[in-house]
Formats: C-alpha cells, structure tokens, sequence
C-alpha cells in the first residue's frame, strides 16, 4: 500500500533527449529539465537558456534535434509549441533568458516529439496529433497540413523539394514541399510503426521500423529496393550513411553495418543495452551510444578498433560531431563533449551538470 | 536483487504486457476492450482461490453467533475467551488466517497488473521505446500493433484520469465500486476492535485508490472497476448478496408513505436483510430495535444484556 501511495505520487514526467547542434562556436542543445542552453563548445560556458513557453511545465522536455538556418534557431517542445530564436541573443547576465522571435502552437498544441527540419523558407515539424506542419520560416504563419493517421515523431528529411517522414501508422510518407501534396502514388507501408528519421543517400530512403525490418526505398517511386530483417528489436534510431555502407542501430542493441545497395550484413557492433538515438561519423570512424551508459568509436569500414567512454547514466539521444568532437546529453542531467584523438582514442573534453543534485563525475574513457 | 528482478521480470510482467497486446491485436484494436477482457481472464484464472478464500469468510461468518456467546460468557477473562475461540475454530474446521493464504498470493499478480498496465499504454516516448523490451520477438503481432490506440469512449486510457474530460468520474467510479467490494468481502468481526478496523478499512481503501486514480493512466482506472464489478459478483454468487441489501433497500418507499400500507422492507426481501444485519459493520443500529442499545453506555448495556440473561 505504501508503495502504491509512492508511486501515485510520482508522476510519470517526459525528461527529453535532445540531440545538440552547433553553428560557429555554439552548441545549442536541450537539457533534461526541458530547457533549451546555449553553450561555448570551447569553454563549456553557458552563453543564454531558453525556458519553454508551455503552459503545463510538465510538459517541457526536448526531443527533437534544433534545426539552424539563417541565423535562426527552430525547436520543437513537447509542450506542443515551434519556437523560432535568434542564434545571437544579447543577454545582460551569464546565461541569461533568450527571448523567441515567434513561437506557434502547432495544431491542437499536441506533443511534439521529431525535431523541425527547415527547407525553400518553411519549417516542417510532425505532430503528436498525426500531422505534418509546414510554416512560414520567417513568421510562423501555417502554410499547409499534411494529415496522417498516427502521430508523427520522425523528424522529415528533405531532399530535390520533397520532405520524407515517417508515421507511427506504419507509413512513411514523401510530400511535396511546394504545396503538401504526396510525392508518390501512395505511401510506403512498413510492417510497423515509423518513428525513425529517414536518411536519403544514393537516391533511395532508408528508415527502419517497429518491425524489426530496415528498409531501402526509391526515393523517386516509393517502391521498396531493398531490406535488412537481422534486428530482433524495434528501430527508433535515424541511420547515417558512408559512400558504401549504412548503419542502422536498434533497440536490439546492436549497430548493423550493411552494404549501401543491397543491404547486406559487413559486420555488427553489440552494445550491452538499448541503441535510441542515431550514431555519427566522425573521419572514418562511427560512434555509437547506447543505454548501458558508454560511448563506443570503432572504424566504419569493419567495426574494429573499438575505444569507449563511460558516463554515469544511461545515454538515449542522439550523438552529434563537429570538428572532432562528440557531444551528446546523458540521463544524469550532464552534457558531454569528448575529444576524438587522431589514433581513434577518445578523451573527455569537458562535461557540463545542469542539475545541482547530479554526480559531478567526469567519464571514464578508455 | 538482480534475480528476483529478472525472474519477475521474466514470469510475470512480459507474460502480462503481451498477453494484453496480443489481446488488443484481437479485440479490434481497442485497449479498453483489451482491457476488460485481460481482466476477465485474469479473475477467471483467479477463480480457485477467490473461491478458497470466500468460503473461508462464509465459515468465520457462520461462526460468529457462537463467538458472540464465548464472549459474553468470559466477558473478563481474555486467554479463555481465546482458548475456546481456538477451540471453536477446530471444531468446525475454519481457519482464522484462511483468508489471508489466497489474497497474498493474488497480491503479487495485482501488483505485476500494475505495472504491466503502465508499461503497455506508455505516456512518453521513453516508456514507449522501454517497452520494446518487453516485446517477444517470436510474436510478431504484438510488434505491429504498437503503438498502442489508448481512445476508448470518451477516454484516452494512455492519459492519466485527472487530464481526461470528467477528471473526478472514474476516481468515484473506483472508490465507489472498491466500497462495494469491501462492503461484500469484509471479515466479521468477533471483537470491538475488529470492527472499527473494519469501518476503517471499508472507507479508507475507496478513498486511497479514488484518489491514486487521479495520478494513475486511466486504463488502470478501467481495470480495476473492472475487476472490482466481477470481484462483487463473484463474491455475490458465493457468499450471497446480503451485504448489499441495504441497496435494495434504498428504493423502498419510506414507511407510512406506502401508497398499500405494506412495510418498508418487503417480505421477500426479509432475509436478506437479516444477513446483511449480521454482517453489516456501519449500519445505523439505532433504527433497530433489537440492536439499537448499541448506541446506548457501555454501563447500560450490561445491565440490559443481565436483565435479558435472567429473563432467560
């Protein structure tokens, strides 16, 4: 009884996993307090914060990547709202509150979980409630809707003036940019939910699914090339891609390593836990982050020569790379930069605490 | 630890978690369906010892007249009061903790209900992608259902109750229906004390779960006034429905106001309510004759209850 009581009194609350972004010498990313910072990738020095507008504070949590253009910064709140911020905020204190340009109540004010995308001066960003927004980039005004019939938590890609995402109604879509309306005859229908964001590359699209299956599409007809059915779990991780090879992680924990064209298997690379958040390339290396709290590095062309670092919590988002460096959030209210040395070492470069109660402890690299 | 969370893990929450996805692949797409249907199983399958313990409770109830006289035999000698009660329980083979053995077991299914409920309907996208871990892979149809639909009526069952239309319905729907439960599964009580724990206990529980409501995902909320209306008339068929009669009673038109002149309580109804007398543990004794000197001084009683000895 006293645990119920306990547990009634928790409330199960989003916590986010925002993956960074960096333009010039900043690194924007969301916290686990649902806030978004603005941090000197050099001195780890927080230059401005931005509180979401949300009317329910339960609701703020990042979990979208923020998309940069023209001096413009877009995120998407799981409060429901698209924000548009100015990339240079003149604040008067150290960390100080940013002010938005526009913000917009996307649809019903539905969750949005993907990350906005910017593309020929709209703003497309998926919704909780089954939709695909597009907004003027500049105002916010609503251009056009695309309808679907489960939420939207794939962040679109965009490439030749069509956007592709994925629905959790087991879709992916491909819509013109110009006005809304479907690139191809029909949408192509994976065995289950899509909440991936679809890579482009070689002409075709790759996105896996619910099903355990990742996919090859045409990106010209819809019509499916290729598939890889080796995942015994779910795909939630967007892929990334080398002139060659693709890689897909899953929540099985392991990244696939598979052959551009037809998808099949080089090599795999097993994690301990669950792979969420997308890997990058970094030279010729990819990292990967899973939930058993370790970045991996190991060469792209056969999975060797693996180097880790250890955080003190489960890491879920997405890794993001600029300049040799990784950055990503982990659950202990900490945002990491590790250093990639020329031998495929990793070392940390600095790590930032957001919360006052987390450990302070820096990551065992190895 | 780590083991008794794997094995619990492993034996009851993923059996749980994809028996009810695997219903709502069945039931249309509908988790409310699901839902209700998962719980009818799970009481059916349960229907052994619910049985066990309802005996059980019809047995300490049958007992409690002769309780009743041990009592007011040695109404200052407590360890014989105890030795002949133990005796009594012996002789008619009832065991006092008889009721515990099945509700303890049932416990650890209740509590695996809870979680499995809220790992199934996930609230946020990390609860949704923990749940694939629950998932057999050898069961694809679970796979292609997930996301799971919570829309059921005007619910969303993946929300929590307070966050739907009508936030206070379904925390009264549970405390009522809890009430009821305990009003039909209430041990009686041999002593004083027994029975203020037992006042106790009938409002207290409706409240506490009426209010974890509010803070819970409603399909739980579905669930458990689910399992409390098949608890009732479960408990109804087996130990009779006495103890609701004062339900039944509610709907009779006030004496002296009968249009026929008949009593209150109709004479078909009569010995229902003399059960639900015996049982009923807050019932309004001043309107009885017979026990309304309940309500009168310790001191009066006694001398009452002499009088009526010697009468006999």
């Amino acid at each position: 009884m006293v645990l119920l009581a306990l547990v009634a009194c928790a409330r199960v609350v989003p916590e986010g996993w925002s993956q960074g972004a960096v333009a010039g010498e900043t690194l924007y990313i969301g916290t686990m307090e649902g806030d978004l910072l603005a941090l000197d990738i050099n001195t780890r020095r927080c230059i401005w914060s931005y509180e979401l507008r949300g009317e329910d504070p339960r609701t703020h949590a990042i979990y979208g990547t923020p998309a940069i253009a023209e001096e413009t910064l877009y995120i998407g709140g799981y409060d429901g709202l698209l924000y548009a911020l100015p990339l240079d905020v003149e604040v008067e204190e150290t960390c100080g509150e940013a002010q938005e340009i526009w913000n917009v109540r996307v649809g019903g004010g539905e969750h949005i979980v993907g990350g906005p995308v910017v593309a020929d001066g709209l703003v497309l960003v998926g919704s909780s409630d089954g939709k695909l927004y597009a907004f003027d980039a500049t105002d916010g005004a609503r251009r056009w809707v695309f309808p679907t019939s489960n939420k939207v938590w794939s962040t679109p890609a965009v490439a030749d003036g069509v956007a592709y995402f994925g629905s959790l109604d087991h879709n992916l879509y491909a819509v013109n940019l110009r006005d809304g309306t479907e690139a191809w005859p029909s949408p192509f229908s994976a065995g289950g939910a899509i909440a991936a964001t679809p890579l482009i590359a070689n002409g075709r699209v790759y996105v896996g699914a619910f099903d355990g299956i990742f996919y090859a599409i045409d990106a010209r007809t819809g019509v499916e090339a290729a598939r890889f059915e080796g995942a015994s779990k779910w795909y939630w991780a967007g892929a990334v891609a080398t002139e060659d090879m693709v890689f897909a992680a899953s929540l099985d924990g392991n990244l696939y390593a598979l052959d551009i064209n037809t998808l099949e298997r080089r090599w795999t690379l097993e994690a301990d836990g669950p792979i969420v958040g997308s890997p990058v390339i970094v030279g010729d290396r990819i990292a990967v982050a899973s939930k058993d709290d370790r970045v991996r590095l190991v060469r792209t062309q056969d999975g060797s020569d693996e180097h880790f670092c250890d955080a003190e919590d489960d890491i879920v988002a997405s890794l993001t790379a600029h300049e040799g460096v990784i950055y990503y959030p982990a659950k202990d209210h900490s945002i990491h930069a590790l250093t990639v040395g020329r031998d495929g070492s990793l070392s940390e470069k600095w790590v930032r605490f957001t919360n006052d109660k987390a450990p302070k402890r820096p990551a065992f690299c190895l | 630890m780590e083991i008794f969370g794997a094995v619990w893990n492993e034996v009851i929450i993923r059996p749980m978690i994809n028996s009810l996805v695997l219903l709502y692949y069945v039931f249309f797409s509908s988790f409310g369906l699901s839902i209700i249907a998962f719980t009818i199983l799970v009481r059916s399958a349960m229907i052994p010892l619910t049985l066990k313990q309802s005996r059980q409770m019809k047995a300490m109830s049958e007992i409690q007249p002769e309780m009743k006289k041990v009592q007011e035999r040695f109404p200052d000698d407590k360890a014989r009061v105890q030795k002949e009660m133990m005796r009594l329980y012996r002789e008619k083979g009832v065991n006092p903790l008889g009721c515990l053995g099945p509700m303890i077991i049932q416990m650890p299914i209740f509590i695996g209900l809870f979680w499995a409920l809220r790992g199934t309907l996930p609230s946020t996208p990390e609860r949704l992608a923990h749940l694939s871990r629950h998932l057999y892979s050898w069961l694809p149809q679970v796979h292609q259902v997930v996301p799971l639909d919570g829309d059921f009526l005007w619910l969303n069952l993946a929300k929590y109750s307070s966050d739907n239309p009508a936030p206070y319905l379904l925390p009264v729907l549970v405390g009522a229906s809890m009430w009821l439960m305990q009003k039909m599964t209430t041990m009686p009580s041999a002593t004083p004390q027994q029975q203020s724990t037992n006042r106790m206990m009938l409002w207290m529980m409706p409240i506490m779960f009426g209010f974890f409501t509010l803070n819970f995902e409603t399909g739980l909320a579905l669930y458990w006034i689910v399992s409390n209306i098949i608890g009732i008339v479960i408990q109804g068929f087996i130990t009779g429905w006495g103890p609701l009669a004062f339900l039944v009673r509610f709907r009779q038109p006030p004496e002296g106001r009968q249009p026929s002149g008949e009593p209150a309580t109709a004479p078909a109804l009569a010995p229902l309510a003399e059960e639900a007398v015996t049982r009923d543990n807050d019932r309004d004794d001043s309107k009885n004759p017979r026990r309304g000197n309940r309500n009168r001084p310790k001191r009066a009683r006694r001398r009452a209850r002499g009088s009526r000895n010697r009468r006999r």
